[in-house]
């Protein structure tokens, strides 16, 4: 929020002089009010507006025009902050920013839960005494065996770990829009894909490969068999769909 | 899988390959709460050890149960905190749920085949077979006391037996006193032990381990569980000068009081060279018609092997259980009285 003194105010076919304007850039929102009474120090409400991205916004000297209100700063250079403030659209891109940002933790959380009962799969398949070696320290006995168990457990957690991913997407969907939050559902699922491969046996797929390469996010070959270094990988690969574009 | 709005499912892509429509992933993430199904192969054969080195070379999964400084579990091994002059009992009641567990743990039940291979007079041998599965297809393998062996040993030996004929296993008995002339006739390259002629002898029945069970799971099915092993590692035919007179030897070597007539099944499995198959099986014949006739069953099997000169042959006598445990019988009598914890009784 950042407020600037005008000397004067054109709206609604008045003039209002000796007015603040107070500027939220992320919300790309203006208030202009004037001081009244005798000693000026009531401040009354003339304007709350809301700028659109695509609205023009013209200077003139240290006179602003857009849409039907000239702003009139004390100068030229104040003139042209507040111009720019409300034609640049990084504040609607910082907040889609840091929207993602918000999801992208929940999003790699999930996966990367998958991928510890991938691994554990994949273990199970090659060495599977060994894979119940490893998991027999959280053994209860509440199953006829610690893979049962295990999976059993997993699965509440890898639940979880679902919900909060998919809540996250909710709550910014609203901002980011609808495409993006596809987007990254769809890289979670050919993730999803590329994972269950690591226990079949088919690993990075033609078919994975080709959709990562439309959802822009690079479709190279992924050669590690570790399935938690691999899926960090293909984590290391989603960035674009966590960086700002304008919500559509 | 994703979906586009009128429903077509398909796999990844971002339009729908059939209406064109955008294709959403928001459900398809719920299908990733799905794992893949894994079906475990946990291979055909375990084998559990007590007091005799494991054979690897014969593949399968193996598993070591010993007693040491400090407690130890692991995918092959498994070692208990020593007991002081612990007795098959001490170990037995202190152990045998936890080590049950562990074998449940490592799945050793999974497999087709189970042994169990033991020296019977090792303190930790009932406590092996009573932390068994008691599953099918399991046999114990046991280098049993003799007379020659202490009655502590014959104790321990006597009770381990039991306890596997009482849970329904196969048992498979190399006395003592067999392991040590088996050591006579070999050149080991490490010094010289019952346990390690018993050892040598575990290697080659894993080896015809498929051949072995089959005929054990047949006797079964006649009544007849528990066998003298009867065997010959590394024999030449120019020692013995015929197949037949191998056989004729081996009936001299049944536990004291046991006749050729009260041999219930009799059975040899030979591993050799192609050309003496047919000299093996004609020995059997001669030796089965004219010594053991009256038994219910008897097969040779000859599993032929490129190297020559050698063979190794392993005779199953199905004999009635008492033949073996009568050896130990006085021992185990006379510590049982002493200390009444250490009769079979008190086995669960």
């Amino acid at each position: 929020m950042k407020t600037y003194h005008l000397k004067a105010v054109e709206y609604g076919g008045k003039t209002f002089a000796n007015c603040s304007l107070s500027l939220d850039a992320d919300a790309r929102k203006a208030e202009i009010k004037r001081s009244v009474g005798l000693l000026k120090r009531e401040a009354v409400l003339v304007a709350d507006l809301t700028w659109g991205l695509g609205t023009p916004v013209q200077v003139d000297g240290s006179a602003v025009r857009s849409g039907g209100v000239t702003l009139v700063a004390d100068d030229k250079t104040a003139a042209e902050e507040i111009s720019m403030t409300l034609q640049s659209p990084a504040p609607a891109r910082t907040l889609v920013t840091d929207k993602l940002a918000a999801i992208r933790e929940p999003v790699y959380g999930f996966l990367r839960k998958r991928a510890e009962g991938i691994e554990f799969l994949v273990k199970l398949k090659t060495d599977p005494r060994q894979a119940l070696v490893d998991v027999s320290p959280s053994y209860a006995g509440l199953y006829e065996n610690p893979a049962l168990e295990y999976l059993m457990k997993f699965s509440t957690s890898l639940a979880e770990a679902h919900a909060k991913m998919t809540y996250a997407a909710a709550e910014v969907q609203e901002t980011v829009g609808t495409p993006a939050i596809e987007r990254i559902f769809a890289f979670v699922c050919a993730a999803g894909v590329f994972q269950d491969g690591l226990v079949t046996g088919t690993g990075f797929t033609e078919e994975v490969s080709a959709f990562l390469m439309q959802l822009g996010v690079g479709g190279e070959d992924i050669a590690e068999t570790d399935v938690k270094k691999s899926t960090e990988a293909m984590l290391r690969r989603s960035d674009p769909l966590f960086s700002a574009v304008p919500a559509s | 899988m994703p979906r586009c709005a009128n429903g077509h499912f398909q796999s990844l892509g971002l339009k729908c390959n059939t209406c064109g429509m955008q294709l959403s992933y928001r459900e398809a993430t719920s299908q990733l709460l799905d794992l893949p199904s894994v079906q475990p192969e946990f291979g055909r054969t375990a084998s559990l050890y007590v007091g005799v080195p494991p054979a690897f070379r014969e593949g399968g999964y193996s598993i070591a149960l010993s007693s040491g400084d400090g407690h130890l579990q692991s995918k092959g091994e498994y070692v208990l905190e020593r007991i002081q002059g612990g007795t098959w009992y001490d170990f037995y009641s202190k152990s045998s749920e936890e080590f049950a567990r562990w074998l449940n743990i490592v799945a050793f039940g999974e497999s087709t085949l189970k042994f169990l291979f033991a020296d019977a007079a090792d303190p930790l041998s009932v406590l092996a077979v009573s932390a068994l599965p008691q599953l099918s297809q399991t046999v114990m393998v046991a280098m049993t006391a003799d007379g020659a062996s202490t009655p502590v040993e014959q104790n321990a030996s006597y009770v381990a037996v039991s306890a596997a004929l009482r849970r329904g296993f196969q048992v498979l008995a190399l006395p003592r006193y067999l392991a040590k002339q088996i050591l006579a006739s070999e050149d080991a390259d490490e010094p010289p032990s019952p346990a390690g002629s018993f050892s040598r002898v575990v290697g080659g029945l894993l080896g015809l381990r498929g051949e072995l069970m089959d005929l054990l799971e047949r006797d079964r099915h006649i009544g007849v569980g528990f066998h003298l092993l009867l065997p010959i590692l590394s024999g030449s035919l120019q020692v013995y000068g015929k197949a037949a007179n191998v056989f004729s030897v081996q009936s001299y070597q049944l536990p004291k009081g046991v006749e050729p007539g009260e041999v219930k099944t009799f059975h040899t499995l030979v591993s050799c060279e192609k050309e003496l198959r047919r000299e093996f099986e004609e020995g059997f014949a001669q030796f089965r018609n004219r010594t053991v006739k009256a038994a219910l069953s008897a097969e040779c099997r000859v599993k032929e092997r490129a190297d020559g000169g050698s063979f190794d042959l392993f005779t199953v006598v199905g004999l009635d259980e008492n033949s073996i445990l009568r050896e130990c019988e006085d021992g185990y009598t006379a510590v049982a009285k002493r200390t009444p914890a250490l009769r079979v009784e008190s086995l669960a």
